[in-house]
């Protein structure tokens, strides 16, 4: 065809760019957040169904309900008796499956005090809509 | 009907045919019961939550089949084939050959579909539409189970023979004098989609093959128990279901392509950027499918792979964007509704990979994962884009299949229903996902954005339920009743359309085509 | 150029009938087949399901005990709490009638009504095992774990004790007796 079709590439362009610039700013925040610090604490998480369990390094269990303090790191190893579930506190972007035959890991360090939802992000099953737990983070 | 050789036939003539128009007639009315069926499944879910607690249905386990089966359904008993039905009436008329490469596989391809529907439909298993295991395999009752695995092994298996069948028309039937390049968007979109089948399909078929015996307790490839990886199994489905999603939109993108251009009354902007665009999309589409699993604890390389294959694909779906936009601009432009919906196809579909961008940004995917953001974001592209635009295209063929026109307020009606539905039900979806609601949810707590957000989004839908009906009435009754349809010119653009009527095909002499 | 000269023939309403006839018969009778069977689609495990959950086709059989004592009677209500994390029989902790103790003597019958007055799924059935949900001593179950009681079902077991001990009665399904939903058989 004989017409002229800069404005596409400059349309191109302008899409790569922002495309680029996503992907690289992504990158560089995941970067930062992908390791857990040195001297975070680590809590057992275990996915069943239909409920979640808590250990603390101490040997203290929790069930359906988990006690933090304010302002310090805390490490989640994330495993899973039966089926594939995902440990989620939405309110702290806490996510990450739980796989039976493997143990996954993520950390946080929650910057308020208050109540906060646990849920399960991956269907798994009857009850799965219900799979929740409370996080208490305490100020201490 | 008149697409098919202008003369009346017996019903059971038209099921035992082998001829193209015929078995598109039977893949199209097919996937449009499978789309009412499907929606009637997504309507019970939207009414039952609607608020917390029960409104409609009794227990979770209906539930969780309901919303399998609806998964299921629109994308294997709707989408596909009625992607299919188009590709068959207009591909072989499109490359001027006088029918598919292969009728009789070509029918039987379409056979294969009908009790693949009653296995899913009658088992109605319950895990979701991927079958993740170790649920798949050790939680999910059976015979449910089973015979969804062997319904979609039916489906995979008319998928690829349908594919093997658009590709040899498509590269060897095509009329010598008519090259590559030249061929129309349409059928480019149909090569492009069927060589991604062919690619991608025989994965899953293996997956499902080793879920079945997973599930059958001679195998663990997927059971930790016995020593498996589910996340294989993700590996597995994914890399066959993110190019399949492309599978999905790129006919869709052709039927625009089709409509576009012919109701603007000018040319398509770049044929060649069109080409350009479905060759890349066919290539890159493969390299983004652990988007999906950014959440199961892959390490960070691996994340960073994906995230920058899923970007790649994205340039190539902004190149048909900006065809189409580029094509309307100074054109004669009539907003019959087969333009109307093309047009609002265009536009969810950029709302649809604008929040894909978002997914795909790696931090940004553990707020979105699993949640409604993501029912949002999938919906304005299958509802938004290929539903818009396949629906649009039947009411664009609706003239040539019948002999009559539909109504055109009705038309017009229907899709003001479904664009102000579709806006409401799924971008408010997002806006729940971002507060943190879960997917595949059979009721949720008393949280008050949840409970406003999730009566609006069933409102939403209730909007999109009244404009199918309207248009499932416009659809029996005009074409038991309607104005007989000026078969030259049934929407009035003035100018003369090469196809799909008035084609000489060299094959067939005076009076066929 | 258009020089289409043959009739044109149209769809008719005789044609758009026989079509919804056909159509709207199959949708019709596929439904009445999938309802006729009910539960059926759903009834069994996987073979690997089996494996894994322990759960095989018959409960650990009891030796066929005779009955000598009296006939007990017992009403037992799965209930949850509002926020789903407790769960219980009868009543909530703290509150009068959690979890009843029930004391017999070998030989009698206890007779359960079991009810599920919650509004999630629930089984019942009388183990020896301190923990966990297997070991369910045959015919003392209501419904099992894959296939449990909805809200409003209910049902009834007997449980006659051969030898003294405790056992305890649990919902079966996975997890609830850990959330709370266990009490104790003491038999003399």
């Amino acid at each position: 065809m004989a017409h002229s079709n800069w404005a596409e590439w400059i349309y191109l362009g302008v899409v790569t760019a922002l495309l680029i610039y996503v992907g690289a700013e992504a990158w560089n925040i995941e970067r930062i957040i992908d390791h857990a610090p040195e001297d975070a604490e680590i809590i057992k998480v275990t996915a069943q169904q239909w409920f979640w369990s808590f250990e603390h390094e101490d040997g203290t269990k929790e069930v359906g309900e988990l006690h933090l303090k304010k302002d310090h790191a805390y490490k989640f190893e994330i495993q899973s008796k039966d089926v594939v579930h995902n440990f989620n506190i939405p309110e702290y972007v806490v996510l990450l499956d739980a796989i039976p035959g493997r143990i996954n890991t993520v950390w946080f360090s929650p910057n308020e005090a208050g109540e906060f939802d646990i849920q399960c992000r991956e269907y798994c099953g009857l009850i799965h809509y219900n799979m929740r737990a409370k996080l208490f983070v305490e100020d201490i | 009907m008149v697409l098919e050789l202008g003369k009346a036939r017996p019903v059971w003539q038209i099921m035992f045919s082998t001829h193209h128009t015929d078995v598109g007639l039977l893949y199209l009315v097919f996937s449009l019961l499978a789309l009412f069926v499907g929606g009637a499944m997504a309507i019970a879910l939207r009414v039952e939550l609607f608020a917390p607690g029960v409104q409609l249905i009794e227990d979770s386990m209906t539930y969780n089949r309901l919303f399998t089966a609806h998964g299921t359904t629109m994308i294997f008993l709707f989408l596909l084939p009625s992607a299919t039905a188009v590709g068959n009436y207009l591909v072989p008329i499109m490359v001027r050959y006088k029918d598919m490469a292969y009728p009789k596989l070509n029918a039987i391809a379409f056979w294969m579909i009908p009790p693949a529907a009653v296995l899913v439909w009658l088992g109605m298993a319950d895990f979701g539409w991927y079958a993740n295991p170790p649920y798949s395999v050790i939680s999910a009752p059976a015979p449910a189970a089973e015979m969804w695995i062997f319904g979609l092994k039916m489906l995979g298996v008319s998928s690829i023979l349908s594919s093997i069948n658009f590709v040899v028309t498509i590269m060897k039937c095509k009329h010598p004098d008519l090259s590559l390049g030249k061929i129309s968007l349409l059928s480019w979109s149909f090569l492009s989609s069927s060589i991604i089948v062919l690619a991608a399909m025989p994965t899953f078929a293996a997956a499902l093959l080793m879920l079945l015996t997973d599930r059958l307790g001679a195998s663990g490839f997927f059971n930790p128990a016995m020593g498996g990886d589910p996340i294989a199994y993700s590996h597995l489905f994914w890399f066959t279901f993110h190019p399949e999603v492309y599978v999905l939109v790129i006919p869709a993108i052709g039927m625009m392509y089709e409509i576009i251009p012919r109701f603007s009354r000018r040319p398509i902007f770049s044929h060649y950027s069109g080409v350009a665009a479905f060759i890349i999309l066919a290539i890159v589409s493969f390299a983004s499918w652990a988007h999906h699993m950014f959440a199961t604890g892959m390490s960070f390389t691996e994340k960073t792979v994906f995230m920058v294959g899923t970007l790649a694909a994205v340039p190539a779906s902004a190149m048909h964007v900006f065809n189409f936009l580029a094509t309307m601009w100074n054109g004669r432009i009539k907003f019959a509704t087969p333009m109307m919906w093309a047009v609002g196809g265009i536009a969810l579909f950029f709302a649809a990979g604008a929040g894909g961008v978002v997914n795909t940004a790696m931090p940004l995917d553990f707020i979105t994962h699993d949640s409604y953001w993501v029912v949002g974001h999938f919906h304005l592209f299958v509802f938004g884009t290929i539903a818009f635009g396949t629906i649009g295209f039947v009411y664009y063929l609706f003239p040539y299949i019948t002999g009559r026109m539909y109504n055109e307020k009705l038309g017009v009606v229907h899709f003001i229903l479904a664009f102000v539905g579709a806006c409401i039900t799924f971008f408010t979806q997002h806006i729940l996902g971002l507060f943190g609601m879960p997917r595949r949810v059979y009721d949720y707590p008393e949280i008050d954005e949840w409970v406003s957000m999730n009566a609006l989004i069933s409102v939403g839908a209730m909007i999109i339920l009244v404009g199918m009906v309207i248009f499932l009435g416009n659809l029996i009754y005009s074409s038991a009743k309607g104005k007989p349809a000026n078969l030259e010119d049934p929407f009035g653009l003035g100018g003369k359309y090469y196809y799909p009527f008035a084609q000489r095909n060299p094959h067939h002499g005076k009076g066929g085509y | 150029m258009s020089e289409y000269d043959e009739t044109v023939w149209r769809t008719s309403p005789g044609r758009v009938g026989k079509l919804m006839a056909i159509l709207g018969g199959t949708v019709i009778v596929g439904t009445i087949i999938f309802f006729a069977l009910g539960d059926f689609w759903i009834s069994e495990l996987s073979p690997a399901g089996k494996t894994f959950y322990g759960i095989t086709d018959e409960d650990v059989a009891a030796p066929t005990v005779v009955q000598t004592g009296e006939d007990i009677p017992i009403t037992l209500d799965f209930i949850e709490s509002k926020d789903f994390r407790t769960l219980a029989f009868n009543a909530l902790p703290g509150e009068p009638g959690n979890n009843p103790t029930i004391n017999v003597t070998v030989g009698d019958r206890i007779i359960f009504n079991i009810l599920n007055a919650g509004k999630s799924f629930h089984a019942f059935g009388v183990t020896l095992a301190d923990e966990g949900f297997g070991g369910i001593l045959g015919g003392t179950s209501v419904a099992s774990a894959n296939s449990p009681l909805k809200p409003g079902e209910g049902g009834t077991s007997e449980f006659i004790p051969s030898e003294p001990g405790t056992y305890y009665y649990i919902c079966t399904v996975p997890g609830h007796r850990e959330m709370g939903m266990v009490g104790t058989i003491i038999v003399e």
